[in-house]
């Protein structure tokens, strides 16, 4: 004889769990938590080192950079100004989880930090299924990936806050039209915040900073 | 290629309920994935095939209820369930959309054998 049992529990509770209390750790401390997301080669790292440069004496910044193979990312944003850089080599797996990243944060300070980047793995589609307990997913595309992503990989521009589209220095190369990728990321998330940027010429990179500010400010404003 | 960590989270969760049901056998497994939950259906019917060998449930199949994407019309309250991007309101044009389904990473069931 058989018989059916209900369950009605997510696949991935252990992970949110994990999450949960990563994402409560980091209001209490009022550090702005943010998972990078894109396609390989779309700019985060480059992003990174630009922000870490610039940034590094205004701001505490701690990065947790998540590669399949190699610590070349981690490398480069230590050469940067990177104070706190942990390299995070998932050696095949195709996205970060919320105990990676627990693990990866246990000696660090968090009452002394402003902001945690995690750099997740190049993937636009497994890294959407893992809450890492972030304030909010920042999701990259560039200029010659194509202006249609955001229409193939929905999931993830749908639960991003802001979308980066950097290499903008290629623009008139290819086909690709800004106009096009903002209405096709808009008609997936009409509340997404866009930047435009290039991390070879700087255009755009303020405005990055911008945001970053605005948000900083608003979670300590959260935690005090 | 996450459906093979997809696979290992639903038999430890799977198994930790069986723990419950002593001298059971589980048949199946029944799950609803949605759409835009990032899994595709046959490779975590694949992945599970491959995972499950070796542990309690070997022999237990996956049962998958596919949630299409849903959200309701911020302008216009209209329902919409959508079958491809973009998300557009089928009543009034408009973009802003609040997903109600889609996301989906369930267990919902498991079906077992009484000893």
């Amino acid at each position: 004889m058989s018989k059916e049992i209900k369950i009605e529990k997510k696949v991935l509770s252990e992970n949110e769990r994990l999450a949960a209390e990563l994402r409560n750790k980091m209001v209490l401390n009022g550090v702005l938590s943010l998972n990078i997301v894109s396609s390989p080669g779309a700019g985060k790292t480059s992003l990174l080192e630009n922000t870490l440069s610039d940034l590094k004496d205004e701001f505490k910044i701690a990065v947790v950079a998540g590669d399949v193979q190699t610590e070349n990312d981690a490398n480069r944003l230590i050469k940067a100004g990177g104070e706190w850089v942990r390299p995070l080599v998932t050696g095949g797996s195709c996205h970060l989880d919320a105990r990676m990243i627990s693990r990866a944060l246990k000696n660090l300070d968090l009452k002394k930090l402003d902001l945690l980047i995690i750099e997740n793995v190049g993937n636009l589609v497994c890294p959407s299924s893992y809450d890492l307990g972030e304030y909010m997913k920042v999701v990259v595309i560039s200029v010659p990936e194509g202006d249609d992503k955001p229409l193939k990989y929905p999931g993830m521009f749908k639960r991003s806050g802001v979308m980066i589209v950097n290499k903008t220095d290629l623009l008139g190369t290819s086909d690709f039209s800004m106009k096009e990728v903002k209405k096709n990321a808009r008609s997936i998330n009409s509340d997404l915040d866009i930047i435009e940027t290039s991390c070879s010429t700087g255009e755009g990179i303020e405005e990055w900073y911008g945001w970053l500010r605005k948000h900083i400010r608003r979670v300590r404003k959260k935690s005090v | 290629m996450h459906e093979l960590s997809i696979a290992e989270a639903i038999i430890n969760s799977t198994l930790d309920e069986v723990s419950k049901h002593e001298g059971c056998k589980v048949e199946e497994v029944g799950l609803r994935i949605g759409t835009l939950s990032g899994v595709m259906p046959d490779a975590l019917e694949f992945a599970y095939e491959i995972a499950v060998r070796d542990t309690a449930l070997d022999g237990s199949r996956i049962s998958m209820e596919i949630v299409p994407a849903t959200g309701i019309c911020s302008e216009c309250g209209e329902s919409c369930s959508f079958e491809m991007t973009p998300f557009i309101c089928l009543a009034c044009g408009s973009f802003k959309i609040d997903l109600k389904g889609g996301y989906e990473l369930d267990i919902a069931y498991i079906r077992i054998e009484s000893p």
